[in-house]
């Protein structure tokens, strides 16, 4: 009888849930990829409040000790992941924040375009 | 999240050293900014009183943490028991009672004397920190990444708080060390402390600081500030510079001896060369030693003024009224009151002996 093979298992740096309801919050923790998102973690290396405070920042706390031991040690990092550890300076920048950059600079750039024709057909009809 | 593994593994050596040099540059830069201390006053401090000699310019802290400067303070703050152990506010618990030989009675009050005189540790008296204006990374094809910015902060275990490294990526791609404020809030988000509080409390804003500085709540003002504020904060050096000033003017230097702010009181008002209310205090309340070891502050502070110079001539084994003399002749201002003041311990002290001898 064909046999399903094992999926491979590895370990990797992610976020895992932990607000209610309408109010994200995340655990940044070290997992075995085939592990449920809210299992228990290996390591817990931070955390991240993705909605802005009253100062408009989104809070992040790593453990960067611990992070740069397990990155030698060659552990794997999720997508959500690697963008933090970008925009933090510890990686490089992660090409997709530079694509969604230029996106929302091009989402202005277009509205600041129609909110300027609107002016100007304003001005011509008055 | 598969499909960014394989670019994770392909890169990650040459990512890690990059990012290790990164890392250190960040610290590196972070420490050498919390060396320099040498710093102009800050804008909400023009109204301390500056020195022709330019004192602005001097640091301080070294001169601060100068073991004669600290004996010194400390001996000069006292050491009343019933006011260091007074009340204070604490849950309310059943008394102990035990019964002691004259011997261990002894040992027990050495024990509290050495907790209570923890109390008195000196605030730190530092120049206002200086801003760091260079970021750590220019990066405008990031801009607009994000509508609010980033706050990055390091939680490594064992870390404190002033070496903790925080960072901001802010909304038009660059990263920068965070402001002092910011990191200030996320210290007390990450690492919270007993009394201090998220918000900058109310009671630290001009108009009622000046409410209850006409109250006459000068220690708990200065409790809360030390609390509140880290020693080099502004906020915490235009407070503290404000209560100090006010009490020298109302001359209730008596209010914080024996409390851990007399030291710096002093100390504030020799930096500044306004200690002759003090002195004239000093004198007044018959404490003589205390005023010697005023003057010879105010000659550690300024070794180049003229007091300095004609007290060197004077015998360090001298009596505290020729080294007073010596002050009043030299760099007083109040030269008649602290001259009167001077006169009236020597008599009294006179009639004191001649008393003793009847």
């Amino acid at each position: 009888m064909p046999r399903i093979p094992l999926r491979k298992s590895f370990d990797i740096i992610k976020l895992a849930y932990h607000g209610c309801n309408n109010r994200p919050f995340f655990h940044i923790v070290l997992l075995k990829n085939i592990s449920k998102r809210n299992a228990p973690p290996m390591e817990m290396l931070g955390t991240y409040d993705p909605m802005p405070n009253i100062y408009n920042e989104k809070l992040v706390s790593l453990d960067i000790d611990r992070i740069k031991f397990h990155l030698a040690s060659g552990v794997s990092l999720s997508k959500p992941v690697e963008k933090l550890l970008g925009l933090s300076g510890l990686l490089p920048v992660h090409p997709m924040s530079y694509m969604t950059a230029k996106r929302n600079r091009q989402k202005l750039e277009e509205q600041a375009e129609s909110e300027a024709a609107n002016k100007k057909g304003e001005v011509e009809e008055s | 999240m598969a499909a960014s593994i394989p670019f994770r593994l392909q890169n990650s050596l040459s990512f890690i050293n990059e990012t290790f040099l990164q890392f250190v540059n960040l610290k590196v830069r972070h420490r050498s900014f919390s060396s320099c201390s040498k710093v102009l006053f800050a804008s909400s401090d023009v109204k301390a009183p500056s020195s022709p000699e330019g004192n602005n310019e001097r640091d301080p802290f070294p001169m601060f943490v100068d073991s004669r400067v600290q004996d010194i303070l400390s001996r000069i703050t006292g050491f009343d028991i019933l006011k260091v152990a007074g009340p204070h506010k604490r849950h309310l618990e059943k008394p102990k009672y035990k019964l002691l030989t004259d011997a261990e009675l002894k040992g027990e009050m050495a024990i509290a004397k050495e907790r209570l005189s923890k109390r008195l540790q000196i605030p730190p008296f530092m120049n206002p920190r200086k801003p760091n204006l260079t970021p750590l990374a220019v990066d405008p094809d990031l801009a607009h990444f994000d509508t609010s910015s980033y706050v990055f902060t390091d939680v490594t275990f064992g870390i404190a708080d002033r070496d903790r490294s925080v960072v901001v990526r802010e909304t038009d791609g660059t990263l920068r060390v965070a402001p002092w404020d910011v990191k200030d809030r996320m210290n007390q988000i990450y690492n919270p402390r007993e009394g201090k509080e998220y918000l900058k409390p109310q009671m630290f804003e001009e108009r009622n600081l000046e409410r209850m500085i006409s109250e006459k709540n000068y220690v708990y003002i200065l409790d809360r500030a030390c609390c509140q504020f880290e020693p080099d904060d502004p906020d915490f050096i235009r407070t503290t510079h404000r209560i100090y000033r006010a009490v020298d003017e109302a001359g209730d230097h008596d209010d914080l001896r024996s409390t851990r702010h007399f030291g710096s009181l002093a100390f504030y008002l020799t930096w500044h060369k306004m200690a002759d209310l003090l002195l004239l205090d000093m004198l007044n309340r018959d404490l003589a030693s205390d005023a010697k070891d005023l003057v010879r502050l105010y000659t550690i502070l300024h070794p180049d003024s003229s007091c300095a110079a004609s007290l060197s001539q004077v015998s360090s084994d001298s009596s505290a009224a020729q080294v007073v003399q010596v002050y009043i002749d030299t760099a007083s201002t109040l030269r008649d009151e602290l001259q009167l003041a001077l006169q009236a311990m020597e008599d009294a002290r006179k009639a004191d002996r001649n008393g003793l001898k009847k």
